[in-house]
């Protein structure tokens, strides 16, 4: 934390060196984030770079009410909300479990993985972190962010209310609405345990 | 299901923050309590916790190798604008190193009391030496306040320069010939 108060510092000094420190700190966790919010990495690529442009153009402004982590992923989420709207890519995003998959001219149905199996053993199988990033895309934006931020970026209660603005009651609502919603989309891997 | 959830006190919040381990040890011990006799809520727990369990099995991404040159290409013609020194100076919330910050307030402070303290002093000493030369030189005791100056003077003659009492001061007026 010490370290970013003294990188803004910099940059507020027009130091660029210190910029490409933040870039170099932040860009993976940005990524990572917008990646989970949108569900591909073309626009999160490109939501990522936009964050960093707004905050190299805006840096002169940035005022200590928030630390830097907590403006960056504040920018990332308003960013991938306005994606949402402007593009309403959402149809493009959910996929449903059940619809057939075009394979040339023909449907087939999709490849379920095996309901006996454990949820660890498919740890690291792309087709269920497929089923997870389709569940996830299925939340309204709010429950996905506070979901995503806490579970996979590793964030706590009240780093989320800083990033959504909300109070933490909120926060935790949120992330058990979310979690309620994912649990009935991935049921399927949850009876087995 | 759900229904019978909102009959449990808080169940939501209280499940969330059981499962993420951030409820106080009362609370803890509560709950535990509480879904030991209540299935519905235990059926929750379980069914979020093995959720919460899948959405970590979520492989990282990074983005890709050339992020910055192409971020660089893209704020190439930008300069960073430095902030107004105004902000930086003036205003308390704005960024500075947090350490320095708050070192500094107290540093200030304690600053500020000593020199305070300083200014009183320096501006008492004179004042009340000269208070003191006037009022016994006014008084009808002149001449027992010079014995005790001069009694007092003889036994201070030993004492080293550093002593800053007034009396002193007022004795070695008296032995260099000054007048009260």
């Amino acid at each position: 934390m010490h370290q970013d108060a003294e990188l803004i510092a910099r940059c507020q000094r027009a130091d660029a060196s210190a910029f490409d420190a933040i870039v170099a700190r932040y860009k993976t966790k940005i990524y990572h984030y917008l990646y989970r919010m949108t569900g591909n990495a073309e626009d999160a690529d490109d939501l990522t770079q936009e964050v960093f442009i707004r905050m190299y153009t805006n840096i002169g402004k940035f005022r200590a009410e928030a630390s830097l982590s907590t403006w960056l992923f504040r920018i990332a989420g308003n960013l991938a909300v306005d994606r949402f709207r402007r593009t309403k890519n959402s149809r493009r995003l959910v996929t449903s479990l059940d619809a057939p998959i075009q394979v040339g001219e023909e449907e087939a149905s999709r490849d379920v993985p095996d309901m006996s199996m454990a949820p660890e053993v498919l740890v690291g199988r792309r087709e269920l972190a497929d089923h997870i990033e389709s569940a996830l895309a299925k939340l309204p934006a709010k429950l996905r962010s506070a979901v995503i931020l806490f579970d996979v970026e590793g964030m706590s209660y009240d780093e989320i209310a800083g990033v959504e603005g909300i109070p933490l009651g909120t926060v935790k609502s949120r992330i058990f609405n979310a979690r309620v919603a994912l649990r009935d989309s991935l049921r399927p891997y949850l009876e087995t345990e | 299901m759900e229904t019978k959830l909102k009959t449990c006190p808080n169940a939501e919040k209280t499940i969330v923050g059981y499962i993420d381990g951030n409820l106080s040890a009362t609370e803890h011990i509560a709950f535990e309590r509480h879904i030991a006799s209540c299935s519905v809520c235990r059926t929750i727990e379980r069914e979020l916790r093995m959720t919460q369990t899948l959405l970590r099995t979520l492989p990282s991404v990074d983005p890709r190798q050339d992020f910055e040159a192409r971020l660089a290409a893209r704020i190439a013609d930008v300069k960073l604008k430095p902030s107004p020194w105004w902000m930086r100076v003036w205003l308390p919330s704005y960024v500075k190193p947090a350490p320095r910050r708050h070192v500094a307030i107290p540093v200030v402070a304690v600053a500020s009391v000593v020199a305070s303290l300083g200014f009183v002093y320096v501006s008492r000493v004179p004042t009340v030496k000269a208070g003191a030369v006037q009022t016994a030189a006014a008084s009808d005791e002149t001449a027992v306040l010079s014995e005790l100056a001069n009694q007092h003077h003889a036994a201070s003659a030993t004492q080293s320069l550093g002593d800053t009492s007034g009396v002193v001061v007022v004795a070695s007026d008296m032995a260099t010939g000054g007048s009260w």
